[in-house]
């Protein structure tokens, strides 16, 4: 049974045999229709790979990943790229972000908390209401009111409001009039008093 | 007779004893009254009682005096005198909405406090053209609480006291400046000064007998700020009747000075004078459901303040009250036309109701506790203080 070449085969594509190695894997395929068919399809295999590698590999990529390096720095962009690619440093950044996210948010709640617990606290005593309606009679009362019992008609004798109905006015009664805010000389004779 | 008897060619008044005897007592009378004058006007023989504080530039003496003691006989009328009538007043501290003119009808027995009652729905409807010229040369309706509640106006009535006519002579240059008419009663004219010289108020004095018919207040840059006076009146024995029943009476629990020192020593915030002159004139007590309620009332004479104070802490939100910012401390506002403005501090509440000129409120306001707000930056150390506290051992 006829031997062939085996791993010699991509071996010989990559260009990786010796001299006298590369002359009798030729002998071979020279008379081995198997192996050049296998050879063919090696070949064929690695150009397609070579022609997908330089599609993923585009300027555009290439320029992102330089950008990626440190300014003066000596790294392998290529190889940094790749790193970056990886499914593991991947998921390493994404812990990184939760945990930065997380750090953050507990201490913009902790400031809250400080915060809150630095408001004034409620002070002694209880809860007040203003009665203001009985405050408002008790200062009525010291400027010199005291509220009386309204009643529904006035009573007789009682002084209307002394103001013009009905285009009748009483006698010796005058309209009230708020005068306008002014400083002069008050409504009064300039006799001397 | 002997000099006008003697001839003019002869001895001269240089020479002739009668005429030197004459000339004499002529200066020495004339160096008693300079003195006299000079006395007056350094305000030495103001009766030990004048003004504490000097009134430069002001009348005083006999004008003063003349002012003073028609006042006095107001304050004896106001108690003595029977009357009833109708009262006008216009109160416009902020003058933004007009102020609020309201219509009282009063009565008074001699020995009494003034009896007020709102004339009543019924009678405002008999006269629904009811309109008074407010000071913005625009018709204000007259404002009537109906028959469901008193009517209390913060210009207060026409009334006055010994007490505050004393005050006002501490405070303010009284004169009288002439003769008037209101509600067609001849009056004296009664004006009040500000140590400045500004004109403080009015006063129209009935002429007959010395009731205050009508009193105009004006502020510091001369505004005025309230008008009362009587539509019209009666006065005399006969002129009562048909008396109404007080619904309300001032509180009887009176705090003697003892008493007030006691509460201050306690913690209670209860100044004696306040900024503007103001004179602690009365100070009552009282109980309500949320405990003791002590009422302070100031006056200078003219405004008067009365401060509420009591212990606790106002709610976050006060139904009725809205939130205001008042000589730089925020606080509640019944309503800002009434001078009506609550807040509380270090475990007190002050309510504050004044008649009295904005200006003075604010510098009543300022003068009285607040809790000033201390900023983000220290609440953050108060609270990781409190933080640590709690935490820590």
């Amino acid at each position: 049974m006829k031997r062939h070449l085996g791993e010699r085969l991509s071996a010989l594509i990559d260009g990786e045999l010796s001299d006298t190695q590369r002359e009798r894997v030729l002998a071979h395929l020279a008379g081995c229709e198997d192996c050049r068919r296998e050879a063919a399809a090696l070949r064929l295999l690695k150009r397609r790979m070579h022609t997908l590698g330089d599609a993923a590999g585009g300027d555009a990529l290439t320029w992102r990943l330089l950008a990626l390096r440190p300014v003066g720095g000596q790294g392998q962009p290529a190889r940094r790229a790749a790193r970056a690619h990886r499914p593991g440093a991947r998921r390493r950044r994404h812990a990184w972000s939760l945990a930065a996210a997380g750090v953050a948010t507990a201490g913009l709640g902790l400031t809250g908390a400080v915060f809150l617990a630095g408001g004034d606290e409620p002070p002694p005593g209880p809860k007040v209401v203003p009665a203001v309606d009985v405050f408002m009679v008790q200062h009525a009362i010291t400027t010199g009111q005291v509220p009386a019992q309204p009643s529904a008609t006035p009573s007789s004798g009682v002084p209307s409001l002394g103001v013009p109905s009905s285009g009748t006015r009483s006698p010796g009664v005058s309209t009230p009039h708020v005068r306008t805010p002014r400083v002069s000389t008050p409504r009064v004779s300039t006799k001397a008093p | 007779m002997e000099l006008r008897s003697r001839p003019a060619g002869g001895l001269s008044p240089g020479t002739d004893p009668a005429a030197l005897r004459v000339i004499t007592a002529a200066v020495l009378v004339s160096l008693v009254a300079s003195g006299v004058a000079l006395a007056s006007g350094l305000g030495l023989l103001a009766g030990g009682a004048g003004p504490q504080r000097s009134l430069a530039g002001l009348a005083h003496g006999p004008a003063q005096a003349a002012g003073l003691k028609l006042l006095r006989a107001a304050a004896q009328a106001c108690r003595s005198l029977p009357y009833r009538g109708v009262e006008v007043a216009w109160w416009g501290p902020g003058s933004q909405t007009g102020g609020d003119t309201s219509v009282v009808q009063v009565w008074h027995q001699p020995g009494g406090q003034a009896l007020t009652q709102d004339p009543g729905a019924q009678t405002l409807t008999q006269a629904p053209a009811v309109s008074l010229a407010g000071p913005a040369q625009r018709h204000q309706p007259v404002r009537s609480l109906g028959s469901g509640g008193p009517n209390l106006d913060e210009a207060g009535v026409l009334g006055m006291s010994t007490q505050l006519v004393s005050l006002l002579a501490a405070n303010y240059v009284v004169t009288v400046a002439g003769r008037g008419q209101v509600a067609g009663r001849p009056a004296r004219v009664v004006t009040v000064r500000r140590p400045g010289g500004g004109v403080a108020a009015w006063f129209w004095l009935d002429s007959a007998t010395s009731l205050p018919l009508r009193k105009e207040m004006f502020d510091a840059r001369a505004r005025l700020i309230s008008s009362v006076t009587f539509a019209e009146v009666n006065i005399g024995r006969g002129a009562v009747s048909g008396e109404p029943v007080p619904t309300a009476r001032a509180w009887r629990t009176t705090l003697a000075p003892g008493q007030l020192a006691r509460l201050r020593a306690s913690g209670w915030p209860l100044p004696g004078l306040l900024p503007a002159d103001l004179t602690l004139i009365a100070a009552k007590e009282s109980t309500t459901p949320a405990g003791p309620v002590v009422d302070l009332d100031y006056s200078d004479g003219l405004s008067v303040v009365s401060i509420f104070v009591q212990r606790g802490y106002l709610p976050a939100r006060l139904r009725g009250w809205s939130r205001v910012a008042l000589a730089g401390h925020k606080v509640y506002a019944n309503d800002p036309d009434d001078l009506c403005f609550a807040w509380s501090a270090r475990g007190f509440v002050y309510t504050l109701i004044a008649a009295a000129p904005q200006q003075t409120v604010g510098q009543v306001v300022v003068a009285l506790p607040h809790d000033d707000d201390p900023g983000w930056l220290a609440q953050l150390k108060h609270g990781l203080h409190r933080l640590l506290v709690w935490v820590g051992p």
